[in-house]
């Protein structure tokens, strides 16, 4: 039996927020892997974003939408400016 | 706000700087919106998704820019039929993708079974099928080891 890694949606929303921003949790390279790879392939940017939410979000379900979107826009481009 | 020449690169701009193509202000904003469509829109919706951005760009330099697009191989045209040359970006054979959540691995596939089960449905709802968008979000199924006595 796999372990379930997600985080449970329990505590203040803001710290689990800070803490995922902050990438404690050490989902951020799997975020920006999923983003990075499905661009490689020729994916829109926009459908990578998408994908690379659904990612974030299985992770840290506690997040909603935007506030996943958000992240995961701040760190693909933050990626980006590394390449 | 971010002007066009402050936004990081799209994928189009950077195919056509690999391929030594000078990029223009306008030419940088027609290759974005390329670049960004979800769908297949023909040159007069590209003009009007780029004059959206700089109303000084003209129907005459998208018309230039996307052929010369053409030309080099980054995009394709497709016709479906309703007499209007539709295009996106060129992407080589159509793949699905599968992404591992785990680790954010991204697996290419291609099924024909699935390709003609999509046409089917579509075709039994109605309609040509003229794209489709599939991505499987799953985990690695973890293997038994060998029993140990």
């Amino acid at each position: 039996m796999v372990a379930d890694r997600r985080p449970r949606p329990e505590g203040d929303p803001a710290e689990r927020f800070a803490a995922c921003e902050a990438a404690v949790c050490g989902c951020r390279p799997v975020v920006e892997r999923a983003y990075r790879e499905l661009v490689d392939c020729g994916r829109p940017d926009r459908h990578a974003l998408e994908a690379a939410t659904v990612v974030l979000r299985w992770h840290h379900p506690e997040l909603d939408v935007p506030q996943a979107v958000q992240i995961v826009e701040r760190w693909v481009v933050a990626e980006d400016r590394l390449h | 706000m971010t002007t066009p020449e402050e936004a990081l690169p799209s994928r189009l701009e950077r195919a056509c700087a690999e391929r030594g193509l000078k990029m223009t202000g306008q030419r940088r904003i027609i290759a974005r919106v390329l670049s960004e469509a979800a769908d297949h829109p023909d040159v007069e919706e590209v003009y009007r998704r780029a004059a959206a951005i700089d109303a000084g760009i003209s129907l005459a330099t998208v018309y230039r820019s996307m052929r010369l697009f053409e030309e080099i191989g980054i995009i394709q045209r497709h016709d479906f039929g309703d007499g209007r040359a539709r295009y996106e970006e060129a992407r080589g054979d159509h793949h699905h993708h599968l992404i591992d959540i785990e680790t954010g691995e991204v697996v290419e596939f291609q099924d024909p079974e699935l390709e003609a089960a999509v046409t089917r449905i579509a075709r039994h709802l109605g309609f040509d099928m003229i794209g489709q968008r599939l991505e499987i979000f799953g985990r690695r199924i973890q293997r038994k080891g060998p029993e140990t006595a």
